[in-house]
């Protein structure tokens, strides 16, 4: 047998503790005549039986999410029902895409309004009128770009923009 | 047989539903595992685990397979909850050096009176150690992941995600003592 140490044994108990060690000789051998491993085992059993689970229902409800999303970005038509929510609008454009769309489009009525110098309150929508340059970013990942501005405008401003980017309800994305 | 995870993945690409079901089924508890490790609210937990494997699937088709596909979830959920915690300020990255165990006063109470066993005094005094220890500690001990896959989850070498395994150990042995 080769001679093992407490520093090999240490990095297996882990795996000696949920059973899935091909071959426990070595370390079982090991244990009986070291304490330290011994207790060390035994820290990682109690941590293991105290593993905690995700919440009832998490795994559905991310299920339902994610098959939604697929359904969205290849352009079907029959998401799962549990992945709508009852009373909203479902847009046919991943929302992604969409922020990226929103992003764009807002950036680019910022500019207008500010190459126009004082925007007409009056006749400027909403979602021209509210924006300030700090509303603008775009994260690491490229994901989020625009979210505070979007989330900062009222829901009528907000659907009056998403139908002048012809994304809601069968428009082009 | 079970599906392999692999097997799995492939039939997702092609988009079959019932594939990502399964794949979100077979993982959501590791994925939640990693999240709560990192944000330790569970609610924030929930939309960690939910925002990474919407993620996850969306970058399906760059998946290489180089990686176990559990693995590759674990990190874009580390990611993502890392991303949580720099957004509401409460991310510091600390040096193992420097790193020191939150006070047990910082423990929620509630969990400790139900905790009052040695199991739940174990894992609540985990959750008391510094970020990268106690996920080593977690996704060696939860998980079987190797020191090499814990260090590309948590953004260490493997000898790091090694040292910050046997530190956790050793500061659980004494605080459990």
């Amino acid at each position: 047998m080769i001679e093992s140490n407490c520093g090999e044994v240490r990095e297996l108990l882990p795996l000696h503790a949920e059973g899935a060690l091909a071959d426990p000789t070595e370390v079982v051998e090991h244990i009986a005549t070291c304490a330290e491993c011994g207790a060390e085992l035994e820290l990682v059993r109690v941590l293991a039986a105290s593993r905690p689970a995700a919440p009832d229902g998490l795994a559905s409800t991310i299920s339902a999410a994610v098959l939604a999303d697929a359904s969205l970005a290849s352009g079907s038509d029959t998401p799962p029902a549990a992945a709508v929510e009852p009373g909203r609008r479902r847009s046919v454009t991943p929302w992604w895409q969409l922020t990226a769309a929103a992003v764009a489009a807002l950036a680019l009525g910022v500019g207008v309004t500010s190459s126009l110098g004082t925007p007409d309150l009056d006749v400027a929508p909403e979602y021209a009128s509210e924006l300030e340059e700090g509303d603008l970013f775009v994260s690491g990942d490229g994901l989020l770009a625009g979210a505070p501005a979007l989330e900062a405008l009222s829901d009528e401003a907000l659907m009056q923009f998403l139908d002048e980017l012809q994304v809601i309800d069968g428009g082009a994305a | 047989m079970e599906v392999t995870d692999a097997e799995l993945v492939e039939r997702a690409r092609s988009g079959d539903a019932r594939a990502l079901d399964e794949l979100v089924r077979r993982h959501t508890d590791a994925a939640f595992r990693v999240a709560l490790s990192y944000v330790r609210e569970e609610d924030t937990a929930r939309d960690v685990v939910q925002d990474a494997f919407l993620k996850a699937f969306r970058a399906l088709e760059t998946f290489r397979g180089d990686a176990a596909f559990k693995t590759w979830l674990m990190t874009i959920t580390a990611n993502e909850a890392r991303g949580v915690l720099r957004k509401t300020k409460r991310w510091k990255e600390q040096p193992i050096e420097e790193a020191a165990p939150v006070p047990d006063d910082k423990i929620d109470p509630a969990s400790a009176a139900v905790m009052s066993d040695e199991v739940g005094r174990a894992r609540a005094l985990l959750q008391s150690l510094p970020e990268k220890q106690r996920l080593s500690v977690s996704l060696r001990v939860d998980e079987g992941l190797s020191f090499r896959e814990i260090g590309a989850v948590i953004g260490s070498s493997e000898g790091a995600a090694r040292v910050n395994y046997f530190h956790g150990i050793r500061r659980l042995r004494e605080l459990m003592e």
